[in-house]
């Protein structure tokens, strides 16, 4: 029986993104300060800290789950997929594209959460309905947006992935051929988006 | 996270957690999903935080504790599956319909994906969904100890909110119930701040079985987040027996659930609202237990 004891601390292994990580935990570390404080991981967000907000939503062992939530003990041997395991070789996953595409991201703290949960629902329904996709991120919330760009940015990304064939699934396989590529010029847009705000 | 030292544990069996949990007693906490227990934890002690609290024991791990599974006409689930695996599993579909609506309305798709009808049960919050589902069933829970496990009634392990009656090393294990035959209709209806991550601020579960002329057999009503202690209304379900309903008698019925919450509580400040609400909740869910879709 492993035991932790008040005040003491132990060392973790599991995945991270498709690497193995190992870091120190105390018993009342919960994964989203593993992912922000010990591995640098800061595109996870805490926003309530209580699992209302879902913000700080990564993916355990492929589902969706309020990282605040999750004791750091718990996730000994397994496998965590954050926002910064969706972009591969440089490109943006399709959902982050199609969030860009449809202005889906405002003051952008939801947005690493509301992607996650995306991803979590297109790994298993390929084909959402707008009433799939609003079940999927109803526990992800957004003041600014109002959520319609974030939904029709998703249905984008499920009609983008499906023309290509099978989706990649799981931190670490290879995106599909002919994924875009995020331009200067795109850059450029969402700097003057935002700044116009 | 808080300024309190915690410790944590994770057995790997049940013998190892109940010794740990008896020679801990109070001090010590079982953890499963964490959905509750983490938002405790960054409470006051005044505030319903958990006060003197020094280990967590993680049951997580302990094997054979998720599941569902049937056996002649008996449901068994595990005390660590999850609401996600509940709703979506078939045999609870079928068999049990009502519960597979109560864990499908639990907070939003993160916390289903962890919470567990075990924590659900044992935080013993007077809103928790999965309770009266559970209650209309008439389910037992399976308690496991050192001396080996016993078997009560779900209504029997509420001591009060947030207070159950097991004993220091007592696992809950496993919630048992008979599975509805097809003659039954079952309907879990909830009223909520909002669709998701609403707690339930009033809910009703009912199962209605009838015969062949639609005369009603058996009904129980168990209305949620609004009772002192998780339990059928009686006096409602015997309005019910022995008929074929019709709108007075489900009215009836339904108003006799919302009289006899404001029995059990007193009147109150939010009597106003909620005795009209809880009646319109318990009346929809009749008649959907009968059938008939009414908004």
């Amino acid at each position: 029986m492993r035991e932790v004891g008040p005040g003491a601390r132990t060392t973790i292994s599991f995945k991270v993104n498709g690497g193995a990580v190992e870091v120190d935990v105390s018993a009342e570390d919960r994964l989203i300060d593993v992912l922000r404080e010990g591995l640098r991981l800061t595109g996870t967000k805490e926003g309530c800290g209580i699992g209302e907000c879902g913000a700080c939503t990564v993916l355990l062992d492929g589902k969706p789950v309020n990282s605040c939530l999750v004791p750091a003990l718990q996730v000994e041997g397994r496998e965590v997929e954050t926002v910064e395991g969706l972009a591969k070789d440089g490109r943006l996953h399709p959902l982050q594209e199609a969030f860009i595409e449809h202005t889906a991201v405002q003051c952008g703290f939801c947005t690493p959460g509301m992607l996650m949960s995306a991803a979590a629902l297109l790994r298993e329904n390929p084909n959402p309905t707008r009433e799939d996709i609003t079940r999927a991120i109803s526990g992800n919330l957004c003041r600014c947006t109002g959520y319609h760009q974030i939904i029709s940015a998703i249905e984008d990304a499920a009609r983008t992935m499906k023309a290509w064939g099978p989706v990649a699934s799981g931190a670490g396989t290879s995106e599909p051929p002919g994924a875009p590529v995020v331009s200067e010029a795109s850059r450029r847009e969402i700097h003057s988006r935002n700044s116009a705000d | 996270m808080s300024p309190r030292k915690l410790g944590y544990v994770v057995p790997e069996t049940l013998r190892e957690a109940s010794e740990f949990l008896r020679e801990h007693a109070e001090h010590a906490r079982v953890i499963a999903g964490g959905t509750d227990v983490l938002v405790q934890l960054r409470r006051r002690p005044e505030r319903g935080g958990a006060d003197g609290l020094r280990w967590l024991v993680d049951i997580s791990r302990i094997p054979g504790l998720a599941g569902v599974s049937s056996a002649s006409g008996t449901i068994r689930i595990g005390a660590l599956t999850t609401h996600e695996e509940i709703a979506r599993n078939p045999i609870i579909r079928k068999g049990a319909p009502l519960l597979a609506e109560a864990c499908a309305s639990v907070g939003s798709p993160q916390i289903r994906a962890r919470g567990t009808i075990g924590g659900n049960i044992m935080n013993a919050s007077p809103a928790a969904d999965t309770i009266p589902a559970l209650v209309a069933l008439s389910a037992r829970v399976r308690l496991s100890d050192l001396g080996g496990t016993r078997d009560i009634l779900i209504t029997d392990i509420f001591e009060g909110p947030y207070r159950n009656s097991a004993q220091p090393g007592e696992v809950l294990v496993g919630v048992y119930f008979d599975a509805l035959p097809p003659t039954c209709r079952s309907a879990f209806v909830k009223l909520g701040r909002r669709e998701a991550l609403a707690i339930a601020r009033l809910s009703c579960a009912v199962v209605i079985e009838r015969d062949g002329a639609g005369r009603v057999v058996r009904a129980a009503i168990a209305p949620g987040a609004c009772l002192p202690m998780p339990a059928q209304v009686s006096s409602a379900e015997e309005i019910l027996a022995g008929k074929v309903p019709d709108e007075a008698t489900v009215d009836a019925a339904a108003r006799e659930v919302a009289e006899e919450m404001v029995r059990r509580t007193g009147v109150r400040w939010s009597t106003d609202y909620k005795k009209p609400a809880l009646e319109a909740i318990a009346r929809r869910a009749i008649w959907r237990a009968l059938g008939v879709n009414v908004e």
